[in-house]
């Protein structure tokens, strides 16, 4: 057995051993779950520590069939460039365990849902087979929906948490759905480019050559899993929703993970296997990344319930992330390792302060003129979470922000049109969100305190501090010494950024053959049928698309740039 | 005996066509027995009868596992004077009726809640689910169409009795008169499915499916064979009849004699076709089985599973076994021209209306409605395939184009099968769940019932979301490896690849529902009590629903055997009994099926290797000195990404 195996197999076996404890000893159980999780950790650091950036390209592989009539098999395996992903989950899950309400009767099933959660997530970063990746994804997806519903209905129950589960479950089971359908169409073109051998390798299957229209609609399907889970705007409202009335623990974890791995999953599946998509529509989706941007900074403003500006928080800093993911840039694929783990790091933090004032019964942060006297210690962490999502220098997100925005301006021209535009537009918007959240932090908290507010409005507990600490220092600490984490996964993201050229040049060469072109084919048939093809694949793309600096390459353009998108 | 055809040279004895239909004779003799054995019930205890049947049901199991993968029915055979066939297909549908049936018998309750009295403890159920069980076998043997219209008569009025036996729905006036209802339409379903199977003898003499095939065809052949008799009358018909009055007429009546045949098949054909989705409940008859979901759990769950499975093997024997022929199977005038839009239909219907639902056994019909519906879109992808003709268009010579729809076929065929066994478990262990409540254990339970189910009963809330999720196809579970076989199947056909998208909203609107009674089960007020009875619940819906529960994991994760159970009846469903090709076909197919299962070892073996390659490579390299600078990119690759070797039946690009 592997370390990847290990690491899938740990959270569902603490899953078992917290669903067998008795529902009366809830302290028990979350010190089971806590522990389990903080095993998880050790493994993943291990699994990190272990990982060779000049070693194979797939490590610690673990293969083993599961449906070898349909191809399909149970893969993990490492390259590299899923490491921050990782200790992203292993960092975030025992964070947000602790976090919330003291343990109470009844909470066992959350925890077994967490563990469960987890296992889903380390399953989809390691994935290697796209079923599989398929398969935690839904049950990921499954149990997000129903620990969201936890505790809604009834007399006890949280009102409006029902109604944000359902929604939640409206967006994300669609996108589930779509999974199905793009796993099932890459499968049959593999078949049909290979002479019917099923494979859904993902290796093999970034390997193949789709025809445009199978492009289009295949990434219109990845647009559609990844959209409803990131959260992207306009589809954000669901996550506002739970963000306002969604277990402590549930919010923390989905906004720590969830969004980023919508985005590893966009660049692990959507980018490799449908390049020529990938790159038309780079431009329209930084757009709109930018425009959700602008918008969630706008409110971040204006709002006043912590719940929603929770929310829109994490929808403004994704932005940025996106921008990145879709840029095409290695440098920005780079930075977004620190980027994502500081976003999953201070959105724990700002989810913990946010809803220990909903706990309080706060639902106006203009009701909390004077906070700073009541409670010090969660103005001062919510703040320096807000800091930290800004770009604090010398934490992971001022790393992350400056690998995404530097590697965008530099490396961002081969597959959007204006990066400049498009990163400096995200990042400015990062900032005034951020300054935005700061002055209202800020504003609840000077002054004199309201009569009353001391009796309402309570501090963070011990407990809850730790965590807020512990949290805020790793993000610190990875943007002091962000070699370690960096130098593993930057070759595998070089290594990603070339395929994905190759790729999307080997379609335009593809796309301009007169036989064939409707059909699904391997880069190795494409290379023996065309030739020496894309040899310099950045050229010919940039050629291609008549973009700046295009070089004469070899072969001749064999229609009009503006006629390749159909 | 000789002119009933039991004995003839180089034919089975007549004690081996009884065995090879032997779980038939078991379940029919121990239904009478039930019959007789119920006298002592009475001073028994509640269980008695049930562990009879359940024993009958077991001892015919076993007889129908013994023949699975069985060489003897590679080519298959009509026996007892081709009334009855017997191969791969019938051995595994009636192993699939068999374990539903005795989950139906064990999810039965003992006794009503309402006014029991001492006639209606009568234990008359047990005897009437065996008959029903036999009437699905007799359906699922059929090698005449009268005798698929015979086996579908004993199960429907053997289920419809059994409704009456079940004393809650006799207890309550309006739920008798809605299952009194149930008679009129099924009776008229019964005339349309005897006048379809009279239309199709008239056309064709006969009503037995041996040769089946062959009589269609002749019928179509004579039909294109007085065509051109037809033009020449339109032409000339005046002309002749002036100068020929006698010919004229004689023409006239080669004509009609040539067209009538399948003026009359066609309609039969529709008719039977009609009949069977009626029986099986699809719209515009749905409403059907919401009557039928007022009955009691067990009737719902033996309509759900028994009926289905049945009706299915009818399908895949007569539609797509004998029928596929090009122009049976497609349009214009193929029988699969509105099947894929009746099935797609039904199934968005069933996804829509459980939304509303609040009623778990109506909540668990409506999803096993929109496994069927799938099931049917498979078997209409299979029989599709099965009847195309390579055209040679795009890149595939007509010769490949021919073996690659072959392939595809029996890919869907399994599917077909794989499906089915997944909803027939996942469906028996919803419903035996429902019946293992405490309180209220019928067609009474609702949603809120169930709240908090995980903190009452955590084993058996366990067992319903894991044969909900099945339902829905949630990886890794068993269903989900039927909706992937049957989800390709739709994507290798051409024409119904949109129906992808469909299928895929449909199953996430379904996963809405269950994700929504889990939240209820795990989290909901656990202070809710559960209405009803106070009688403890039997131990056999539990043990059902956890067997089922297990089942739905173990072939999940084992998916491959669940393919490997499908796949030999699915290669020889395409030919009829007794067909020289079927055995060809199987030994091509044998050998495909033995490369793969070498590939799956020798890449097992070979992640093995690489594996220990690499502990070794990564301890070599922890020391500095014997550190390359770097490898070259094709010896970095631990798990080499190119395609398995293709195997040799399938077709190139």
């Amino acid at each position: 057995m592997t370390l990847t195996c290990m690491v899938v197999l740990v959270p569902l076996a603490v899953a078992v051993m917290v669903a067998a404890l008795p529902r009366s000893e809830p302290a028990l159980a979350r010190a089971l779950a806590l522990l389990g999780a903080l095993v998880e950790l050790g493994l993943i650091v291990l699994l990190m520590s272990r990982f060779d950036p000049n070693g194979a390209a797939l490590q610690q592989p673990f293969v083993r069939p599961w449906l070898p009539a349909y191809g399909v098999e149970w893969s993990l395996g490492v390259d590299g460039s899923e490491l921050p992903m990782l200790l992203l989950i292993g960092l975030v899950v025992p964070l947000a365990l602790v976090i919330g309400t003291p343990p109470r009767p009844g909470e066992p099933p959350l925890l077994v849902g967490m563990s469960s959660l987890q296992a889903a997530w380390v399953a989809v970063v390691l994935a290697r087979d796209l079923i599989t990746l398929a398969a935690a994804w839904e049950l990921a997806a499954v149990a997000t929906v129903i620990l969201l519903g936890e505790r809604g209905d009834g007399k006890m129950g949280v009102p409006g948490r029902t109604a944000a589960a359902r929604r939640y479950a409206a967006y994300v089971l669609p996108g589930a759905g779509a999974l199905i359908a793009l796993v099932i169409l890459v499968g049959v073109a593999h078949a049909h480019a290979t002479g019917g051998v099923w494979s859904w390798n993902l290796d093999v299957l970034s390997q193949l050559t789709l025809p445009p229209a199978t492009q289009y609609f295949g990434f219109a399907l990845v647009i559609v899993v990844v959209a409803t889970a990131l959260p992207i705007w306009p589809l954000h409202a669901p996550l506002i929703s739970i963000c306002v009335s969604g277990p402590t623990q549930v919010v923390a974890a989905v906004l720590g993970v969830g969004g980023a791995l919508a985005l590893f999953v966009l660049m692990r599946v959507g980018l490799p296997m449908f390049p020529l998509a990938a790159g038309e529509w780079a431009d329209p989706i930084a757009a709109v990344a930018v425009v959700g941007a602008i918008y969630a900074a706008l409110v971040c403003w204006a709002e006043r319930d912590p719940g929603r500006l929770l929310g829109h928080v994490a929808l403004l800093h994704l932005s940025l992330a996106i921008v990145a993911a879709v840029s095409g840039s290695a440098g920005a694929r780079v930075g977004l390792g620190p980027y994502l783990l500081a976003h999953g790091l201070a959105l724990t933090v700002l989810t913990a302060v946010t809803h220990s004032l909903r706990r309080d019964g706060v639902g106006n942060l203009g009701e909390l003129a004077g906070w700073a006297a009541v409670a010090p210690r969660a103005l001062v962490l919510a703040m320096l979470a807000g800091l930290l999502l800004v770009g604090l220098p010398g934490s992971a997100g001022f790393i992350g922000e400056l690998g995404i925005v530097v590697g965008v301006l530099r490396e961002g021209e081969l597959a959007l049109l204006r990066p400049a535009t498009w990163g400096l537009l995200a990042a400015a918007s990062v900032g005034l969100g951020g300054l935005g959240l700061l002055r209202s932090l800020w504003q609840a908290g000077r002054g004199t305190p309201r009569p009353g507010l001391a009796s309402r409005s309570s501090e963070l507990d011990l407990r809850e501090t730790c965590v807020c600490v512990v949290a805020l220092g790793l993000a610190l600490v990875m943007g002091l010494v962000p070699g370690w984490m960096v130098r593993r996964s930057e070759p595998a993201q070089r290594r990603a950024v070339e395929q994905l050229v190759l790729g999307r040049c080997l379609a335009i060469e593809a796309s301009g053959q007169k036989s064939g072109q409707g059909r699904a084919r391997t880069h190795q048939d494409l290379g023996d049928e065309l030739g020496a093809v894309c040899l310099d694949p950045a050229a010919r793309v940039r050629q291609h698309y008549g973009l700046p600096g295009a070089g004469s390459v070899e072969h001749t353009d064999t229609e009009p740039p503006g006629e390749a998108a159909p | 005996m000789i002119m009933l055809g039991l004995i003839a040279d180089n034919a089975p004895t007549l004690v081996e066509q009884l065995s090879d239909t032997a779980p038939i004779w078991i379940l029919l003799v121990g239904a009478l027995a039930l019959l007789l054995s119920n006298a002592f019930a009475r001073e028994r205890e509640p269980g008695f009868l049930r562990m009879l049947a359940l024993l009958i049901v077991g001892v015919a199991t076993i007889a129908a596992w013994l023949r699975i993968g069985n060489p003897i029915d590679d080519l298959g055979r009509f026996v007892l004077s081709s009334t009855l066939v017997t191969d791969h297909l019938t051995a595994a549908c009636d192993l699939l009726a068999l374990v539903a049936l005795a989950g139906v018998v064990g999810l039965a309750r003992e006794r009503g809640t309402t006014r029991e009295t001492t006639r209606r403890a009568f234990g008359e159920r047990e005897p009437l689910l065996l008959l029903a069980g036999a009437g699905a076998l007799i359906c699922i043997h059929a090698g005449d169409l009268l005798v698929v219209w015979l086996g579908v008569e004993l199960l429907s009025i053997a289920a419809l009795l059994t409704m009456f036996a079940g004393h809650d729905a006799v207890g309550d006036p309006a739920k008798r008169s809605a299952l009194l209802i149930q008679l009129i339409p099924g009776a008229i379903v019964s005339c349309l499915l005897l006048l379809g199977v009279a239309l199709i003898y008239a056309a064709l003499g006969t009503t037995s499916l041996d040769g089946f095939a062959g009589a269609a065809t002749r019928v179509f052949a004579q039909w294109g064979g007085v065509q051109r008799w037809v033009i020449v009358l339109e032409r000339y018909g005046a002309e002749i009849a002036s100068q020929d009055p006698a010919a004229h007429q004689q023409a006239r009546n080669e004509i009609v004699r040539g067209l009538a045949p399948a003026a009359l098949f066609l309609p039969g054909l529709l008719l039977l076709l009609g009949g069977l989705l009626t029986k099986l409940g699809l719209l515009p008859f749905a409403r059907r089985r919401e009557l039928v979901e007022e009955a009691p759990l067990h009737v719902t769950a033996l309509w759900s599973t028994v009926v289905v499975v049945a009706l299915v093997a009818v399908l895949l024997r007569v539609f797509v076994g004998a029928l596929h022929s090009p122009r049976l199977a497609n349009e214009p005038y193929g029988w699969t021209g509105a099947l894929p839009s009746v099935a797609l239909v039904t199934g968005v219907w069933a996804s829509v209306v459980v939304l509303r639902q609040r009623r778990l056994s109506r909540v668990v019909a409506l999803l096993a409605l929109v496994q069927l519906s799938l099931v049917l879109l498979a078997i209409v992808a299979a029989a599709s395939f099965h009847g195309h003709i390579g055209v040679g268009s795009r890149y595939i010579a007509p010769t490949y184009e021919i073996l690659w729809s072959r392939l595809a076929g029996d890919e869907a065929y399994t599917a077909v099968l794989v499906l089915l066994v997944s909803h027939v478990i996942a469906t028996v262990g919803c419903f035996a769940a429902i019946g293992a409540s405490r309180g209220f254990r019928g067609p009474e339970v609702r949603m809120q019932h169930w709240a908090g189910m995980a903190a009452r009963r955590p084993g058996l809330a366990v067992a319903f979301a894991i044969c909900l999720l099945s339902l829905v196809g949630l990886p890794p579970l068993a269903g989900f490896v039927g909706k992937l076989g049957v989800l390709r199947a739709l994507a290798e056909h051409s024409a119904m690849r949109w129906m992808i998208i469909v299928v895929a909203l449909e199953l996430a609107v379904c996963a809405w529902v269950v994700l929504r009674i889990i939240a209820a089960m795990y989290f909901g007020d656990e202070t809710v009590s559960e209405p009803g009875e106070r009688a403890e619940p039997s131990l056999w819906p539990a043990r059902i629903a956890t067997a089922a529960a297990l089942l739905s994991v173990g072939l999940g994760l084992f998916g491959q055997q669940l393919l490997v159970f499908a796949r030999l009846p699915a290669a020889g469903g395409s030919f009829e009994p007794g067909d020289d090709d079927r055995l060809e076909w199987l030994e091509q197919r044998r050998v495909s099926w033995a490369s793969e299962g070498q590939r799956a070892v020798v890449g097992d073996e070979a992640a093995e290797l690489e594996a220990a390659e690499l502990e070794a490579e990564t301890e070599s390299e922890s020391q500095p000195e014997s550190q390359p600078e770097s490898q070259p990119e094709s010896e970095q690759r631990s798990i080499a990404p190119a395609p398995a070797p293709e195997p040799p039946a399938e077709p190139p690009a």
